[in-house]
């Protein structure tokens, strides 16, 4: 009767490490493969959510000129496409010719030939460019330039507009 | 000895399927922003297939109109979200580009069969493939007709079409 009792205890006993052994492990690998399948999911989500970004920002050139009084180049951009672009602080701007392009900052306080641009929205004033709308980017060169001209356009998003323009 | 394995199969059914469902929302997701990009691609199509052609420019009451032609395969809507641009000189000598507004600067009307609608003030025109419209582009200031004139037109969409001319 002692040895009969003793087998029963110690089945359910085995019954019982076997239950924890289990749930552990199966505890353990959903958490390995649920973390797993998290970060897959999360990288698809953003690439393919980048594509489209970048796809959905669709700018195009207008048109461009010298603006001789106030020793700047205009560039007209226009957002033909169905989403908003921003924020046009955080664009990169390229400008030259042909044969060479520097990189230009960005300035609140533009002068003449300080190497710099900056901006104005035709619509509401929000370092926002909303579908439909207009910007002017006035380029100040700080070296000479000859025609044709080129300027580059990065957005925060990594799309780009590239223009060679000889008004 | 029958409840164990009940319990841990259950468990990893459980997983399973939480599995199943995690990998499905992903998927989902992923074919989502494919069929964006499909929509993006045919817009981006169908704006190259469009071409908006000026056949001629002419002087009327200090306003110049354009006469427009859709040389494309597939439509153009011409409204308030296009952008019409004139760069013109004034009479004092001096350049002005200028952002015309729809219905107070710009304006434009359908051509059928040669015969000019009056001009619209707030009506949207689809120009089919073969379709003719004119733009009406009134300057805020006199501008010096002796001087070359360019007016640039951009639909919501992307489609340019750019003129420069000498009224006289």
């Amino acid at each position: 009767m002692v040895v009969l009792a003793r087998r029963a205890v110690s089945s359910v006993i085995a019954e019982a490490l076997l239950i924890i052994v289990g749930v552990s492990l199966a505890a353990t690998l959903a958490s390995v493969v649920l973390s797993r399948v998290s970060v897959l999911q999360s990288r698809l989500v953003s690439i393919s959510a980048d594509a489209v970004q970048a796809l959905s920002e669709r700018l195009t050139y207008v048109y461009a000129l010298y603006d001789e009084p106030n020793e700047r180049f205009i560039i007209y951009i226009k957002n033909v496409g169905r989403y908003p672009v921003y924020p046009i602080e955080e664009f990169t701007v390229f400008f030259g010719d042909t044969s060479h392009a520097s990189y230009y900052v960005l300035s609140t306080n533009p002068s003449p030939k300080c190497g710099c641009w900056s901006y104005e929205e035709y619509g509401t004033s929000n370092g926002v460019i909303e579908p439909g709308e207009l910007v002017a980017f006035y380029v100040y060169n700080a070296s000479v330039v000859r025609a044709p001209y080129y300027f580059k356009l990065v957005t925060a998003r990594g799309s780009s507009l590239e223009v060679t323009f000889a008004p | 000895m029958a409840v164990a394995p009940v319990v841990v199969s259950s468990i990893f059914f459980l997983v399973a399927i939480v599995l199943a469902a995690a990998l499905g929302t992903a998927l989902i997701q992923y074919y989502a922003s494919i069929v964006r990009m499909r929509e993006l691609f045919k817009q981006e199509i169908e704006v190259s297939k469009a071409v908006l052609v000026v056949e001629r420019a002419y002087l009327e009451e200090s306003c110049v109109n354009l006469v427009l032609t859709n040389r494309g395969s597939s439509s153009v809507i011409i409204d308030e979200h296009a952008s019409v641009l004139l760069d013109y000189y004034q009479q004092n000598g001096l350049r002005k580009i200028e952002l015309l507004q729809f219905g107070a600067s710009w304006f434009v009307s359908r051509t059928l069969a040669e015969v000019t609608q009056s001009p619209a003030s707030s009506l949207a025109v689809e120009l089919k493939p073969g379709g003719s419209a004119v733009i009406r582009a009134c300057p805020s200031q006199q501008m010096d007709s002796s001087k070359q004139v360019t007016i640039v037109i951009v639909s919501k969409l992307g489609v340019k079409a750019e003129y420069v001319y000498t009224p006289s």
